[in-house]
């Protein structure tokens, strides 16, 4: 999947189930920009999960939808689909990697949904270093993001 | 929900909070929103009622064993087939469905190729 998104230049989103298919940190890695992107794409491809209410049945504005299952049983048919792939999922990045298209095409877009995690970013830096008492779960968080880097270096 | 272990159970239970000072008990929707546990009863089971001679077991600093957070015990296996036999499943029932590559159309996956290529503003959602 790496090598298809890093081809494609596509911002990706992963839910917890997917959680370390693409570094936290990487640059095409979004989180917190979630909604911005998917009310402004203009195409969702929609990887390993089902299109049920968690994402909308499958909705997203205008955008276009495109179902990657990993079995044809689990390909959405209550949701109006551009495309949709049934297999390996391994093997279908992989060929989409082959023939993606050419880098740079998509990076003004994810500058864009970058900026928008960044605005919020103060905030959030404040929540996770909250001192209040009770104590926030955030602070949680903040707690073993410093604890990992540290342990990292 | 939270975990029936103030109680000694090893299941998961409904608190039913009662804050001090305040009349009527209420149901918590975390346990955090009680002002402070002033004890710990246990009402009943999914399955019956509770033995009242082994319960409750007092909470350290509760003012009173009868009053405050009431649990409702709810044996998770009371509701399901925990006798199934794992051995007898398959490795096919296991394997993942797409598992074999050869099963993917490849030209279904040209097109979204395509798609990708002529978008704009793509995003991927990976789970």
């Amino acid at each position: 999947m790496r090598a298809f998104v890093e081809q494609s230049r596509v911002p990706t989103f992963v839910n917890g189930m997917g959680r370390g298919l693409l570094p936290a940190d990487h640059a095409l890695a979004f989180s917190r920009a979630r909604s911005l992107a998917l009310k402004q794409a203009d195409l969702v491809l929609v990887a390993g999960t089902p299109l049920d209410f968690r994402l909308g049945f499958g909705r997203f504005g205008d955008a276009q939808v495109v179902h990657l299952c990993d079995a044809a049983s689990q390909v959405a048919t209550h949701a109006e689909l551009a495309a949709s792939t049934a297999g390996d999922l391994a093997s279908t990045f992989a060929t989409l990697a082959e023939s993606g298209a050419p880098a740079s095409t998509h990076d003004d877009w994810a500058t864009r949904l970058r900026d928008d995690e960044e605005r919020s970013a103060p905030r959030r830096s404040r929540l996770l270093a909250a001192d209040s008492a009770p104590i926030k779960p955030t602070r949680i968080y903040g707690e073993l993001r410093s604890g990992s880097t540290a342990m990292r270096s | 929900m939270t975990a029936a272990w103030m109680n000694g159970s090893q299941s998961w239970c409904w608190p039913v909070a009662r804050r001090s000072g305040d009349g009527a008990p209420a149901r918590c929707r975390s346990w955090i929103t009680a002002d402070r546990v002033v004890g710990t009863k246990l009402a009943a089971t999914a399955t019956s009622r509770v033995d009242r001679r082994g319960s409750p077991r007092r909470l350290p600093g509760c003012d009173h064993s009868a009053s405050g957070p009431a649990f409702v015990d709810i044996p998770l296996d009371a509701f399901g087939p925990a006798d199934v036999d794992l051995d007898a499943i398959g490795a096919e029932a296991v394997a993942a469905p797409g598992a074999n590559p050869a099963s993917l159309r490849r030209d279904a996956v040209a097109r979204v190729a395509k798609l990708v290529s002529k978008a704009q503003r793509p995003v991927l959602l990976a789970a």
